[in-house]
């Protein structure tokens, strides 16, 4: 009796399955501006990261007292700036701690929103209640104080952090801190910069866990951390993802403001939002230290608004094209 | 596809607005506004500290405070060593120059009430009072038992420096003959109180009075406080009771905080603003070039340098901060970070026809080259050959562009020349000024302007404990001088305890000189009356606004 059945099924015209994901990159590689915008940011962290590798790129904070904002030439590509150091390195160090700020602290807000509004969609009633009216207070408090206290409060032991890696790996000061000196930056950005994403989190896992499937796997007496990360998380990712990669930019430019107010990265070291400060200062006298570093960090938030708009078209499960 | 077209289209349409509401501003400026209405508006670096004479130290500060009170004696227009009657109509002095009798006009505070010499001495008390905490009572000190009353070991009763016989006459008495006593009293420390009013607002020893707010302004200056935006403007109309107050020139002035010099020069092209308070270095030549007539580069009595907090390690080592000291291209700096608007400083006070200055004539006839090699010896001998081991010490600077970017270079310098790291911290002006005055900092960028045509104003800073000494750097044998100096009657001998004083300053660096500065600024050509001053103690009221002027 068993035999024929599956001889049936074998010769059913087996389509391969699709899941949500192969469509959502197949519609993501037929979106032109999106694919160009993921190759330019690509390319973009490797000229930041790889190429100051190189010897030709010089020390971005030798500064060079007897050419001062020096047009290009062949030993700066762009020139120099108003103390004499190249612009190009300049700009590729500063890409580093932008972009490493804008992926970091995106990170750490990623994680932290995910988890706060899938537990307050999740268990709901007087929890859910408490914990969005915590994102609610917060939110009512100026970002930019808050951000300024919290890393101010966290500087201490940072620094604390930075003396321990020196003395134990012996590797100079210099070369630790731009990275090092930066982690309250990050650390404060991203752990204010959540609570959108919390409240987007918790209103899809409210929807969410009312659909059939997750019904299904709860009367089938699946556990809720499973259910919440085996059925509910995967399902709003798409959302997550779209708002994450929108928020990048925001997270940048938060990072230039507090740079300028002397909270993110201290002098010598520059970011994009520092070098675009230091050049809107001089536009009438030396535009092209303005013009640099806009053009490339316009180019990279660009990059990153085409790719998230590809990304909410391409994770849209609405979107019926095929 | 259309989705970029849209944003490409919404792109042109946002840039087209902007470039018809920038050919639309062909109307009048705010600046032609103000000089038809008789308004001076006048860039003032930053935000007053204080209204109050007592609790200002800051430049900006005492440019609002004088333009509001008047002290005995008024300045000149055109001539900083030259006074002209105030609140006194007349003076005389003895033999020595030890006692100054002040003979007051008869002139009234904005409220009516008399101004009497007991405002003065209610002033000098206030500012002296053991514990009001005046950081500038020193300035006071010279007066008979001022120090004494300061320090709490006499009553104010006892003090015989000030005098005063009836309510038009003051008499000031001094430990020392003061013959530059009246260049000194064109300092707000010595101006006076309107004591009604300040007994009226929580009395003399309350730090959070509120006397000076705007509508509740009492004084016998020129001006009367009429507004207060913070950061914003702060603005004064003339004071109708002011005893010359047909004389005053102008019908108020806007006093602009603004502390970033670039956005300060782009507001005095985009017109809003008759004379700005600094054009950036960087900006001297564009200046020069698109306002030839309007730039102004005036000399200045001021000097910039660096206090180095000697109570921290490693700064307590004298080897340490003259390595500091060497190791800081002072030419380099001048020339290429100022751009040439100062002169490279070997010593502390700029020097003048008197007092020639101190200069270390050993370093200054060194080349850089040798400095830098005796830096790195000097280093080497404290303990830290080649920077190893230097433990990381901060340059704290003011957000000012200026400070900011000699701050760089001078971590560039010092990387460079002597292997060592330090970072650098920029302030917001009020927390600057905090963290200097309580001493915690390592290194900070500063600047000082002679508050009146003498050496000792500069020198006088050095005294162990002084209230703007901020280093916690003290010399027995340097004060000993300062004293000889307090107590010489000769001018030149005195002049010689001063140069002996700082001398050993310069020989234990806990400062390092930098350079000697010019005042780079804008001024329109509707401005009538402003001459350059070597104090900046520019009497506002004798400016008048042209409603022409050579600007469209």
């Amino acid at each position: 009796m068993d035999e024929p059945t599956i001889t049936c099924m074998s010769k059913v015209n087996y389509i391969a399955g699709k899941s949500l994901w192969q469509d959502a990159m197949q519609r993501l590689l037929r979106n032109r501006a999106a694919m160009l915008a993921l190759v330019f940011l690509l390319l973009m962290a490797a000229a930041c990261f790889l190429l100051p590798l190189f010897s030709f790129i010089p020390n971005p904070n030798l500064t060079d007292l007897d050419h001062i904002a020096a047009g290009s030439s062949a030993d700066h590509l762009l020139g120099t700036d108003h103390l004499g150091r190249d612009m190009l390195a300049r700009v590729l160090y500063g890409g580093r701690i932008s972009l490493l700020v804008g992926v970091a602290a995106t990170s750490v807000a990623f994680v932290l929103g995910l988890v706060y509004g899938l537990i307050s969609g999740y268990v709901g009633g007087r929890t859910d209640a408490v914990m969005m009216r915590l994102v609610d207070v917060l939110f009512a408090l100026p970002f930019i104080v808050l951000v300024i206290v919290f890393s101010l409060s966290i500087e201490e032991p940072c620094r604390e952090l930075t003396d321990r890696v020196v003395n134990a790996t012996g590797w100079t000061r210099e070369a630790v801190a731009p990275i090092l000196g930066l982690m309250p930056l990050f650390l404060a950005i991203g752990a204010l910069g959540w609570l959108t994403l919390a409240r987007i989190v918790r209103t899809q896992t409210l929807v969410i866990r009312e659909q059939e499937y997750v019904q299904a796997a709860r009367s089938l007496g699946l556990g809720h951390l499973s259910i919440l990360f085996r059925h509910i998380a995967p399902n709003l990712l798409g959302t997550v993802i779209i708002y994450t990669t929108l928020a990048v930019p925001g997270i940048m430019l938060t990072e230039s403001t507090l740079s300028f107010i002397g909270l993110g990265v201290k002098a010598p070291n520059s970011s994009w939002g520092t070098l675009i400060k230091e050049g809107a200062d001089r536009m009438e006298v030396a535009p092209e230290l303005l013009i640099y570093p806009s053009l490339f960090f316009c180019l990279t938030l660009l990059a990153l608004n085409f790719l998230g708009d590809g990304l909410r078209d391409a994770l849209d499960p609405k979107d019926a094209r095929d | 596809m259309t989705r970029v077209s849209i944003s490409l289209l919404l792109c042109c349409c946002v840039g087209g607005i902007f470039l018809f509401v920038g050919c639309g501003e062909k109307g009048e400026s705010s600046s032609s506004r103000a000089a038809r209405e008789g308004v001076l508006l006048i860039g003032n670096n930053s935000e007053p500290q204080s209204l109050d004479p007592h609790k200002a130290t800051a430049v900006a500060d005492g440019k609002i405070i004088s333009a509001l009170l008047e002290g005995l004696v008024r300045p000149d227009g055109q001539d900083s060593s030259v006074v002209h009657p105030g609140a006194a109509s007349s003076w005389e002095h003895n033999a020595d120059a030890t006692v100054w009798t002040f003979h007051l006009r008869e002139a009234s505070w904005s409220d009516g009430e008399p101004v009497t010499s007991g405002d003065f001495a209610y002033a000098y008390r206030r500012l002296l009072h053991p514990e009001f905490g005046g950081r500038y009572a020193e300035m006071l000190f010279p007066l008979k038992d001022a120090r004494g009353y300061h320090d709490g070991k006499i009553v104010w009763e006892q003090v015989r420096g000030v005098r005063t016989p009836d309510e038009h006459t003051l008499e000031l008495q001094f430990e020392t003959p003061m013959p530059g006593l009246l260049s000194r009293l064109l300092h707000f420390t010595w101006f006076p109180l309107p004591r009604h009013h300040v007994e009226a607002n929580g009395g003399m020893l309350d730090r959070r009075s509120e006397w000076t707010r705007p509508g509740n302004w009492v004084g016998n200056g020129a001006y009367l406080l009429k507004e207060r935006r913070i950061n914003d403007y702060l603005s004064v109309e003339p004071n109708p009771l002011y005893w010359r107050a047909t004389e005053v020139r102008n019908r108020g002035i806007r006093f602009l905080p603004i502390v970033n010099g670039y956005t300060e020069t782009r507001m005095y092209f985009g017109g809003k603003l008759h004379i700005t308070n600094n054009v950036p270095p960087e900006m001297i030549d564009y200046a020069r070039h698109r306002a030839p007539g309007e730039f102004c580069r005036d000399a200045y009595y001021c000097t910039v340098f660096y206090r180095l907090n000697t109570l921290r390690k490693p700064l307590g080592d004298p080897r340490v901060r003259r390595a500091l000291s060497l190791a800081v291209d002072r030419g380099a700096l001048v020339q290429r970070v100022v751009r040439g608007a100062g002169r490279e400083a070997y010593g502390f006070t700029p020097p003048t026809v008197d007092y020639p200055g101190v200069v270390d004539a050993a370093v200054k006839d060194m080349t850089q080259e040798e400095r830098e090699q005796k830096a790195r010896e000097l280093l080497e001998q404290a303990g830290f050959p080649r920077g190893r081991g230097f433990p990381p010490v901060q340059i704290m600077t003011t957000s000012r562009d200026v400070q900011r970017v000699m701050a760089e270079s001078i971590q560039a310098m010092w990387r460079e020349v002597l292997g060592i790291q330090v970072e650098i911290r920029a302030c917001e002006w009020t927390a600057y000024k905090a963290a200097l005055q309580n001493g915690e900092y390592d290194i900070s960028s500063c600047s000082w302007s002679g508050d009146f045509l003498d050496p000792a104003t500069f020198v006088e800073l050095w005294r162990s404990g002084a209230g703007n000494n901020c280093t916690g750097w003290g010399n027995a044998e340097c004060d000993a001088e300062l004293d000889a100096a307090e107590r010489c009657a000769d001018q030149t001998e005195r002049l010689k305890h001063l140069a002996m004083a700082e001398a050993i300053v310069l020989r234990e660096s806990p400062i390092i000189p930098l350079y000697w500065s010019e005042r780079t600024y804008l001024r329109s050509p509707r401005v009538n009356g402003w001459h350059p001053l070597l104090l900046d103690n520019h009497p506002l009221d004798a400016i008048e606004l042209d409603e022409e002027g050579g600007k469209p």
